[in-house]
């Protein structure tokens, strides 16, 4: 498998009056080629600033890229300037979002929303993004489509602006789709078939996706990788099903219980005792340390490094240090 | 929307008998009557109860209020109690002066106003944000009298320039025209355009912070597209609100300015009317710009539903 994006050792830091604060640290992961790779974690632990940073969409200031590369098909995205960005933003790499309903401009039809993503990157006529439009629209499983391109956002429900989102993401044919969270705004049914959708089409184009989350049942359905965050460091990386059969983190160990099946009627959930440190309540060791059972005195002081410890599945944690 | 214009334009009529009938009582209650004012005090009786007979202030005031209103609604907004001149067409007259007026200052507050708030936006925080929001509050407290009396006074002692003693109307002469209204214009502009800025400056702020302005960034737009193309587009409906209130108070005449720079509008015309208990030049004027006030009210609503398509009027 070839690798599409490789990030390594990036660390974003806030830069606040009195302080600056590691968001996240030492972040690496690849995102091979169509490959769907999931990043799991609590809010705030970071997950979805690394993936603002890839297009660089995080909000400067506060935030910034500090060190650390961004590596895309052999191009190293943190140098780029901003107009060679922009023309990977929406055309290579393109990015859906967690809130459908306020994430198209109320004041354009959908069929505009469309079209704009295409006059930005491609030189095609008006009749043949009017075309391309409805082709989309259609591949995304919208029904009517040649209505709902007058349409403006407020007509359509969560799971259509959704679809529409998705449409305007893969218009371009992208090697590389971002979905920040993107069911987590809907309805229970309407969030099976969007990550159906995305599944079908990621086999369709051969698009890599990178989809964000906080819900493993997510992961489970769609992603063939997974890195799984805590407190702004990537704490394990596996295939999926070895997230859920052998997992290693602590960390990781805790969310896998806390899933709740058909078969777990009626017995109290798995809760991880504690609560995720805020960005300026971190310690300088492990930053599961507080909330960790199995926690020991190096962990207290020492940040564990992240390595691999079987073919494909890294972890970053002392207890597997001291067996090796 | 035809049909909501149309009953729009229905509810004029109750706003409209409100808004006279206010006025006119209003004006009664205000002691001392336009033949005292007219004939001083050492007048004879017999002068004065011919004077006010002749006025009909003799009648029961619903009385006089019937008699106003009915020639009101036939076009026919009486006499001036002063000069004995027909009050309409005065009004007409000297509203295209004030109608001028307003506009050119509109015009004025815009091309400083929405370009400077665009960019205290979206320099937020930065020294060109703190200027700007400076310069803005500024304008928006200083008083209006007190700008104009600095401006002539800057400009006829830097460039011997003095105010028209003559008005001319537009399509005589141009030039003459517009050299006359520049300088209150520009007076009145800046004024305006205090709060206009700080109106799209906030506006845009808010805008800037939704969601859909991060989707439009992530398909690779440029800034200028962002910011001109939706952010803008975005922030409008407060801007016109509060241009459409500010060009409803000018339309009404601007006392002051007027004065100083002896423009024959109508907000002149009203204040002598007050000082000289002519009544009928009074109702008639504030009538007349209560109308345009509600016109103006009905201009922004359905500019609301021009811009947004979630506004629709039924």
């Amino acid at each position: 498998m070839e690798e599409l994006l490789k990030i390594h050792d990036l660390t974003i830091e806030l830069r606040t009056k009195k302080a600056r604060y590691n968001l996240v640290e030492n972040i690496d992961f690849t995102v091979n080629e169509k490959e769907a790779f999931g990043i799991v974690g609590e809010s705030g632990c970071g997950k979805s600033i690394t993936a603002y940073s890839i297009i660089n969409l995080l909000s400067t200031p506060p935030l910034y890229i500090k060190k650390g590369s961004i590596n895309f098909k052999g191009k190293e995205l943190t140098n780029l300037s901003s107009k060679e960005m922009r023309k990977i933003r929406g055309n290579e790499i393109s990015m859906i979002f967690q809130e459908p309903m306020t994430a198209l401009d109320p004041l354009f039809t959908i069929g505009e929303q469309l079209k704009e993503v295409m006059q930005i990157h491609t030189k095609l006529t008006d009749k043949e993004m009017d075309n391309k439009v409805i082709e989309t629209l259609k591949k995304v499983e919208i029904p009517r489509a040649e209505q709902i391109v007058n349409d403006y956002p407020h007509q359509l429900s969560g799971g259509m602006l959704q679809r529409v989102m998705i449409a305007i993401s893969m218009i371009n044919n992208p090697k590389l789709l971002i979905a920040d969270e993107p069911t987590t705004a809907l309805d229970v049914t309407i969030q099976a078939q969007i990550l159906d959708l995305m599944n079908g089409l990621k086999e369709k184009f051969g698009t890599s996706i990178i989809m964000i989350t906080h819900d493993l049942g997510v992961i489970s359905e769609t992603c063939d990788r997974v890195a799984v965050f805590y407190g702004g460091h990537v704490v394990e990386i596996s295939d999926v099903e070895n997230i859920f059969e052998n997992s290693m983190h602590p960390y990781t160990l805790g969310l896998v219980k806390s899933v709740s099946s058909l078969g777990q009627k009626r017995k109290e959930l798995y809760t991880i005792p504690g609560v995720v440190p805020t960005y300026d309540q971190m310690g300088i060791g492990c930053r599961f340390y507080d909330r960790c059972v199995k926690k020991m005195d190096i962990c207290k002081n020492k940040v564990p490094p992240l390595k691999e410890y079987s073919k494909g599945h890294q972890c970053r944690c002392w207890l597997y240090e001291e067996v090796n | 929307m035809r049909s909501y214009i149309t009953r729009r334009l229905l509810l004029f009529i109750p706003v409209l008998i409100g808004i006279s009938l206010a006025v006119f009582l209003l004006m009664h209650l205000i002691p001392g009557d336009a033949v005292d004012s007219l004939l001083g005090v050492e007048a004879t009786d017999e002068l004065r109860e011919q004077l006010t007979k002749q006025f009909g202030l003799d009648l029961p005031w619903y009385e006089q209020y019937f008699n106003w209103i009915s020639g009101v609604l036939k076009g026919d907004f009486g006499y001036s109690i002063r000069t004995g001149k027909a009050i309409l067409p005065e009004i007409l007259s000297r509203f295209k002066v004030t109608f001028e007026l307003s506009i050119l200052s509109s015009i004025i507050s815009w091309i400083i106003a929405i370009p400077l708030g665009i960019l205290a936006a979206v320099k937020r925080n930065t020294w060109a944000d703190g200027l700007a929001r400076v310069v803005a509050l500024f304008w928006v407290s200083i008083p209006n009298f007190a700008l104009v009396t600095l401006l002539l006074l800057f400009l006829s002692l830097q460039f011997n320039y003095y105010p028209a003693l003559q008005y001319t109307a537009f399509f005589d002469n141009p030039v003459q025209n517009l050299k006359t209204l520049i300088f209150p214009a520009l007076v009145l502009g800046a004024i305006m355009a205090g709060s206009v800025m700080r109106m799209t400056r906030s506006s845009m702020l808010e805008v800037l912070r939704q969601d859909f302005i991060r989707t439009i960034r992530a398909k690779g737009a440029k800034e200028k597209v962002v910011i001109f193309k939706h952010a803008l587009k975005n922030s409008f409906s407060p801007i016109i609100t509060i241009i459409g209130m500010q060009i409803g108070y000018l339309l009404g005449g601007t006392v002051i300015t007027e004065q100083i720079f002896s423009l024959p509008g109508l907000g002149l015309f009203i204040l002598t009317g007050i000082n000289q208990r002519d009544y009928p030049v009074v109702q008639g004027s504030i009538l007349f710009f209560a109308l345009v006030f509600v016109i103006i009210n009905l201009i922004v609503d359905i500019l609301y539903a021009c811009i947004d398509p979630r506004i629709s009027y039924k």
